[in-house]
């Protein structure tokens, strides 16, 4: 079985867990005490991974350190219907962009993020700009897409930049940075709540709508 | 920021790190009641803790308690909190970290010690959507009221601990020894009869943001640290989202803002006592 080096409160291992329970794909979960401990950052782990980050995947010999190479390798490997990684050639590079900018500009929401929860620090001026200049570009996207009947990132179903884009975005309060400001994200967090599969991270509340 | 002038705060003792959070030779800036401080650990392992702006006000008093370290700005005439099963060794330690909450410590308290929102925050875990009910219970007030207790709680939770394999009612008591600490007494499912403990000690950066240093001391010898530690940051998680949604930040403890509910029992209780103890800082005390 596929194992995956995970700490709960991450939401870059949430993206692989949630692709996972979306796919049917089982995995066991080996846990890493990332806060309070810093055990991803001491020599132990860097035998396992020499960047220090998590999340790591291990599949039989073959072992993964990149998130956005994860949900690559478990698409590839368990979607047969080709649709959360698309063949054809416009939309699998409008997919590999998404998971270019989830990595890129989506990184300061996620180290915003912990460094809140941690007590770290908070946001500064600046940074705040950034993060929403970044969420903007999400909402402008999604936004046009509603007006020509496209209800995810790329195309007319969910693909992993889905999958890439969904937590840091809606976690981002979580880092101090409000979401008022942006209804085309709303309306999307409750399209991929209602995935069939579909499981939560903690700050993520599942949409309650037949449940209660 | 700017150093609160409310004595009731001051007079108090306050968490401020985990002491093998600094290394020896190392030194941390934090923020206490809007004071900023210095500490500076020596190659000895002492502690030893500076106002960064003096403006005249004395050092800070430091000790060292439970594997954390306590500050005090003022001149405290009661001890730091007594917790005896701290030195029984009966329990495992285990330091579930320090999270930052952009709100007042007094809505952390709250929610702690709240029982209604543990069915639709920590479903799965403490609580479930089959049972929601909030059972009775009731408010003591001990040690010459200086402390405040919610005892015989209870609750149906689907896996109470790191260590539960099935669902079943817990008893809770709460204990809150001062306004920014917290200590719950719960049944452990490893030892029937032993209560395992869970406590908040908050650091008040200023009226609207803290720091939550917490431990837990439980039976449990089968899991190792980090499960159960995963098992506990979920559930700060939950906590934490809820919190950063409650407005105002500073807690209201005027009576005429409750709406009350048998379950509230505790959280009217808990701000009578603020009111009464002349605290100022963290509170809204507009009355409407
Ligand atoms: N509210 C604090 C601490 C969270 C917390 O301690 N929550 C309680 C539940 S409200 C808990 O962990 N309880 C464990 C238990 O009851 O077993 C935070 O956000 O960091
Ligand atoms: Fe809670």
């Amino acid at each position: 079985m596929i194992q995956l080096y995970d700490y709960i409160l991450s939401a870059e291992c949430y993206k692989v867990r949630l692709l996972c329970a979306l796919l049917g794909v089982k995995f066991q979960p080996i846990k890493v005490n990332v806060h309070p401990g810093g055990d991803h950052l001491k020599p132990e782990f860097a035998l396992i991974n020499p960047r220090r980050t998590i999340p790591v995947l291990q599949d039989g010999a073959h072992r993964i350190c990149d998130t956005n190479t994860i949900l690559i390798h478990i698409a590839r490997r368990h979607d047969p219907s080709e649709q959360w990684l698309p063949r054809d050639e416009n939309m699998f590079d409008d997919t590999l962009g998404w998971l270019g900018f989830a990595a890129k500009e989506l990184d300061l929401l996620q180290s915003l993020r912990m460094n809140s929860i941690t007590a770290a620090g908070s946001a500064s001026r600046t940074e705040m700009e950034q993060a929403h200049a970044a969420l903007t570009i999400v909402e402008d996207h999604l936004a046009e897409g509603e007006l020509e009947r496209r209800h995810w990132l790329v195309g007319k179903s969910p693909t992993i930049a889905d999958i890439a884009v969904f937590p840091p975005t809606i976690l981002a309060p979580d880092g101090g940075v409000p979401l008022e400001r942006y209804p085309a994200l709303w309306r999307w967090f409750d399209r991929v709540k209602k995935l069939h599969g579909f499981i939560v991270m903690p700050g993520i509340f599942p949409n309650l709508s037949g449940v209660v | 920021m700017t150093r609160t002038t409310d004595l009731v705060a001051l007079n108090d003792w306050y968490v401020v790190a985990f002491t093998s959070e600094i290394p020896k030779g190392h030194s941390e800036t934090t923020v206490l009641l809007g004071q900023s401080l210095v500490i500076y650990r020596g190659w000895d392992g002492e502690f030893q803790c500076a106002l960064a702006h003096g403006d005249g006000h004395p050092p800070p008093l430091v000790r060292q308690k439970y594997g954390f370290l306590w500050v005090s700005l003022g001149r405290p005439d009661h001890d730091i909190v007594s917790v005896p099963e701290f030195s029984e060794h009966e329990r495992r330690f285990i330091h579930r970290g320090r999270i930052g909450v952009p709100s007042s410590g007094q809505r952390v308290i709250e929610n702690f010690f709240d029982l209604s929102h543990f069915s639709f925050v920590h479903t799965g875990t403490l609580g479930g959507y089959e049972s929601a009910e909030v059972p009775k219970y009731s408010v003591e007030f001990r040690e010459q009221e200086r402390e405040l207790w919610a005892v015989g709680c209870s609750f149906v939770q689907p896996k109470a601990s790191a260590a539960a394999g099935a669902a079943s009612t817990i008893y809770y008591d709460y204990r809150i020894p001062s306004p920014f600490i917290s200590i719950i007494y719960k049944d452990s499912l490893v030892r029937p009869g032993r209560k395992d403990l869970i406590g908040l000690f908050i650091q008040p950066h200023d009226e609207e943001s803290c720091t939550v240093h917490s431990f837990a001391l439980v039976h449990d010898e089968q899991n190792v640290s980090t499960h159960i530690l995963h098992f506990y940051h979920e559930i700060f998680a939950q906590d934490r989202s809820i919190l950063l949604h409650q407005t105002p930040k500073k807690l209201p403890v005027s009576p005429r803002r409750e709406i009350p509910t048998i379950s509230d029992a505790s959280s009217i209780a808990y701000r009578r006592w603020l009111d009464r103890s002349g605290l100022q800082f963290g509170l809204d005390r507009a009355s409407a």
